[in-house]
């Protein structure tokens, strides 16, 4: 009898102490996205303009009726072609890329999982990409004008695997063995690169996944492809989910794909506000439709090892 | 019986082997810019374009990090980027851990969207947000109600009410200390995805002993994700230390050393005018000076890393 209202108070404290575990970041979310966000919105639907003087006008107008301007609606839905046409090459681009990069970062993280010598060494080798890629480091040595002194083809070989062969060479190993060696890490090559955040995700998450687990595996006399599919993949589900999310999001926002490109270009190259806001609302919207759908099939799909 | 594992073995050695391969390979990829880097920054300026120097330069010279230095201005920018990498990131870590563990193990109406809002604010086009926020912060007052004032019936918010956030770390510490730093909605997503596999007996434990749930989060919850911890810590040092896009528009008048290293080409030309075989491993030499911090302090804390995954292990 006595037992229920406790029980109830338990599940009320709980839920109130979840609330204020969130409550900083409902209120970033509020300040820093909802209002940027419904202003950026209200800016598509008024022309604003740089002001020779300096600042911003927002249009001629006392309130928000009198400055009501469609013409970047009209404009963007009508006319306008590069944008979508941008729009429909980076998700594509996307569609392409954010499968090969799961699978490929997930491999790499298995094997730096493993033990070997050297390992510690290795792994800060594999957070290069996450250093060099972020920054302008990358824009650096490519554009250096030395950098194709070692050139082999016509593409940069600075970020190519070509003083690989002769290292091989050297080893004395085979003609055959090297052709088939370059010709994946090649291939690869540019996989690689943008695969640092999502390997060392995938590294956390398999360094997480308890040893116990792998031992009654082994007690039960799983072998090592079987242990894959029943132990260390349903443990790393939750990160796929977010390194999928993540490579998408990453994929589509690189600045320097068509899109961004013609946003920006749009927004401060030719100082048409209000148009490159609704281009990047367009897009937003696409993208969250994306992400939901994801997320509805993850829900169907994810393995959380303490769900109740 | 024998010849079983004979077999076995001999996969596990070509598995060896290939791991080997795998492993030197993608490294060599990976290390070549940095391998490419140090071989041109210790060059002098007739050794630039030497075909007779491959990777070793016949002398060294430190002098391309002396002009490196002084055109970075290494001194005061490595500590302008310093201070609001690491205070930004700690105090993305402390309210993105919190957040990521109140969407774990907590349920309350709402939750669900919240969540959603999380994701959400990874998707939201910087383009979009960048000018509202500037005038935010130029204008900093109480959020929502100023600008719903502002727009509907053209009042401006009192002058004591209102500061200029611009060209103050402010504009980094606010939206950190809230959850809406760089990326943050990554941080707690992956906190979230951290805490929800902790498993739920620790926490038990340490209610039935009376402990409440701030203090279940500190003692029992925090040790226990230390991977993500650090995780997060490191991408969140990263992208601050690279950041130039906020640095540029919110404090454009601070020099942080991303943005000295955006401006470095034109500081060399201004130096010393264009001049290829000069400026090529001067600016080559600023890259290292650049991702050095960055290096070390991943080296660093990835001993404590492994640590603290083996010490869970034992825990968990």
């Amino acid at each position: 009898m006595s037992k229920k209202p406790r029980e109830a108070t338990e599940i009320r404290r709980r839920a109130r102490a979840g609330k204020l575990f969130m409550l900083p970041f409902m209120i970033g979310f509020v300040c820093f996205y909802v209002q940027p966000l419904l202003l950026s919105l209200y800016y598509t639907f008024v022309n604003v303009q740089p002001k020779s003087g300096g600042g911003l006008s927002f249009g001629e107008g006392e309130n928000f009726i009198d400055r009501l301007n469609l013409s970047n609606y009209e404009y963007l839905f009508g006319r306008e072609t590069d944008f979508w046409q941008a729009l429909l090459d980076t998700f594509k681009n996307m569609a392409i890329t954010a499968p090969v990069i799961i699978v490929f970062s997930l491999f790499i993280a298995l094997i730096l999982n493993q033990k070997f010598r050297g390992r510690i060494i290795v792994r800060a080798i594999f957070f290069m990409p996450v250093v060099v890629t972020s920054g302008l480091v990358m824009s650096f040595i490519t554009g250096d004008a030395f950098a194709d002194q070692t050139q082999t083809t016509e593409t940069n070989a600075i970020f190519e695997a070509a003083g690989m062969a002769d290292i091989l060479q050297g080893m004395n190993l085979p003609e055959k063995i090297i052709d088939i060696f370059m010709s994946i890490t090649s291939r690869i090559f540019d996989t690689l690169w943008l695969c640092g955040v999502q390997i060392l995700l995938f590294l956390a998450a398999l360094q997480g996944v308890s040893p116990q687990l792998y031992e009654a595996a082994k007690i039960e006399g799983a072998t090592g492809w079987e242990i894959f599919w029943k132990v260390t993949f349903p443990s790393v589900t939750p990160i796929i989910l977010v390194n999928l999310i993540y490579t998408i999001i990453d994929e589509i926002t690189d600045s320097s794909n068509g899109l961004m490109n013609t946003i920006n270009g749009t927004g401060f190259g030719s100082f048409q506000y209000s148009r490159a806001c609704l281009m990047a609302w367009i897009f937003f919207v696409i993208l969250l439709a994306l992400v939901g759908i994801i997320f509805l099939i993850a829900s169907k799909t994810i393995f959380y090892q303490t769900d109740n | 019986m024998n010849k079983q594992i004979f077999t076995s073995e001999i996969v596990a050695r070509v598995w060896k082997l290939a791991r080997f391969l795998i492993i030197v390979g993608l490294s060599f990829i990976l290390l070549y810019p940095i391998l490419y880097m140090i071989s041109m920054s210790f060059r002098s300026a007739d050794q630039v374009a030497d075909p007779s120097v491959i990777w070793i330069p016949k002398t060294y010279t430190l002098s391309n990090f002396i002009d490196a230095v002084k055109y970075l201005d290494y001194n005061a920018s490595f500590h302008t980027s310093m201070t609001v990498s690491l205070s930004s990131s700690i105090l993305s870590l402390i309210s993105c851990s919190l957040a990521g563990y109140g969407l774990a193990r907590f349920k309350f109406r709402g939750k669900e969207i919240w969540f959603t809002f999380v994701i959400l604010t990874l998707i939201v086009p910087a383009q979009a947000v960048t000018i509202p926020m500037y005038l935010q912060y130029q204008n900093f007052s109480i959020p929502i109600i100023s600008p719903i004032l502002n727009i509907l019936f053209g009042v401006n918010m009192p002058s004591w009410l209102t500061v200029n956030l611009i060209d103050t770390w402010f504009v980094f510490w606010l939206p950190a200390m809230f959850g809406c730093g760089i990326r943050a909605g990554l941080y707690i997503f992956i906190f979230r995805q951290f805490f929800r596999s902790i498993p739920h007996e620790l926490e038990e434990a340490a209610q039935v002993d009376g402990a409440g749930y701030f203090k279940t989060f500190y003692r029992i919850m925090i040790p226990n994700a230390g991977s993500a911890y650090l995780t997060v810590f490191i991408f969140s040092l990263v992208w601050y230390w690279n950041d130039t896009f906020y640095s540029n528009v919110f404090i454009s008048r601070k020099m942080t050393m991303a943005k000295a290293l955006s401006g470095l080409s034109s500081a060399i030309q201004a130096g010393i005018g264009v001049d290829e075989y000069r400026s090529s491993p001067i600016k080559l030499a600023g890259c290292l000076l650049f991702i050095a911090p960055l290096m070390i302090m991943y080296l660093f804390l990835q001993n404590y890393f492994v640590e603290s995954v083996e010490r869970t292990g034992i825990v968990g």
